[in-house]
């Protein structure tokens, strides 16, 4: 993924707790795939994102998740 | 710039309210204040600082005396700054009461220095972290709102808990924003209409609303929400769509909120749509406003429309136009009713 002029492996974004995606700013993912240019994908996104102020299931619980699912064809550039 | 009678509640507008059009190209801030203050949605501003600032907590001189001038200049006041204590921002362990009164210390101190009076968000209900944040507020002269938001209401334990430590602390600079979110009589009907379209099965949506009217503790409305949905073969994914109606709909009696009133220090007026007749399908308005005249409220009330969350049909200029509209024609009448009961 690249954001913040930064490109990360999927794994390494969970110790970024300190890095800031912007509301207004847009992210990259990038998925390596050979001779894929020109060509068209379907890709699905699922977002699951972890709201870390709202905390449900009392003082030991999780935080509330709001899940959202994008589906599109995208043309590989 | 409108405003209300002296003495009735002051209306204005979170940038909250704007987030599919903080998504536009030609988005700024700048001009989105501007635009503000033209559609006459002040003259109270209220700003998420972590949504609209770029940076924040940090905030350098030249953009607090840009910010500054501009409202100024538009005619908006800036009122309460929206801050986050993000408990869980890691992931193998929770924030702790210094961290989190620390984290909150600089989003006070970038709110001073944009001007804001009144920072607001949830806390924890401790008497170490109360009495840490009275002498934050104390030391920058600001007030502090805790957010009584869905799922919490006036008798939620941790609520309570708070009233009670903000009389031992008796700082009158600790007080509580009512989000009208607590307080509906119904799932919103564009929330319904939102997930209709994009092709929730129709049983589960009937679920939902449901389990949300029924007389049960919010454990008990997951765990039955849960058990039925899965025996209806639904995708983790439309459960957690669905969760949210649990999870930011809140049934209270709109009437209790005259219990917290002498402890308010802000308020957000809610809401999710406003009808062809200028009116709030799910939250009784009328109830709300009559509360806030009878118990004297002179502060702001930030007109917020969450609908963004599952709709992109709309325009949140317009819908926060029509509930400031809404709001006034309210007021009006709140006070009429007040001052007729008053003479006799």
């Amino acid at each position: 993924m690249e954001a913040n002029g930064e490109t990360l492996a999927f794994d390494e974004l969970q110790y970024r707790y300190d890095d800031w995606w912007f509301t207004t700013d847009a992210v990259t993912l990038h998925i390596p795939r050979a001779n894929g240019r020109g060509t068209s994908h379907r890709i699905e996104l699922d977002l699951g994102l972890r709201i870390p102020y709202l905390i449900v299931g009392g003082p030991d619980g999780e935080p509330l998740l709001a899940s959202s699912h994008t589906d599109k064809t995208l043309v590989c550039n | 710039m409108t405003t209300t009678q002296p003495g009735l509640p002051k209306l204005g507008i979170t940038l909250f309210s704007l987030t599919l059009e903080m998504r536009r190209p030609d988005y700024s801030l700048e001009g989105m204040i501007r635009r503000v203050a033209e559609l006459d949605l002040g003259p109270g501003l209220e700003v998420v600082g972590f949504q609209s600032l770029r940076g924040w907590p940090n905030v350098d001189d030249d953009f607090a005396t840009s910010f500054r001038d501009l409202l100024e200049e538009s005619g908006l006041v800036p009122t309460a700054m929206s801050m986050n204590l993000d408990l869980a921002r890691r992931r193998d362990r929770r924030m702790s009461e210094d961290e989190g009164l620390e984290y909150l210390e600089r989003q006070m101190e970038g709110a001073k220095k944009l001007g804001f009076p009144i920072g607001k968000s949830a806390i924890l209900s401790t008497p170490r972290f109360v009495e840490g944040l009275a002498r934050i507020t104390e030391r920058l002269d600001m007030g502090f709102g805790v957010e009584v938001h869905s799922p919490d209401s006036v008798d939620s334990p941790h609520v309570a808990h708070l009233r009670e430590l903000f009389d031992d602390v008796g700082s009158p600079q600790l007080g509580f924003v009512p989000d009208f979110s607590a307080s509906m009589h119904d799932v919103p009907p564009s929330l319904v209409k939102a997930h209709r379209e994009s092709g929730m099965p129709e049983e589960l949506i009937a679920l939902v609303a449901d389990v949300w009217h029924s007389d049960s503790t919010m454990p008990e409305k997951f765990g039955r929400f849960h058990e039925e949905a899965k025996a209806l073969g639904a995708s983790p994914g439309d459960v957690g769509k669905l969760n949210m109606v649990l999870t930011m709909h809140g049934r209270m009696d709109p009437r209790r909120w005259a219990e917290l009133m002498p402890q308010v220090v802000h308020v957000h007026g809610k809401f999710y749509w406003i009808d062809e007749d200028g009116n709030e399908p799910s939250i009784d308005h009328d109830s709300i406003m009559n509360v806030l005249v009878e118990a004297g409220y002179d502060g702001y009330v930030s007109s917020e429309w969450e609908g963004h969350a599952y709709t992109d049909a709309a325009s949140g200029y317009d819908l926060c136009r029509g509930h400031h509209d809404l709001m006034r024609r309210l007021l009006v009448q709140a006070a009429e009713t007040a001052g007729a009961a008053g003479a006799h």
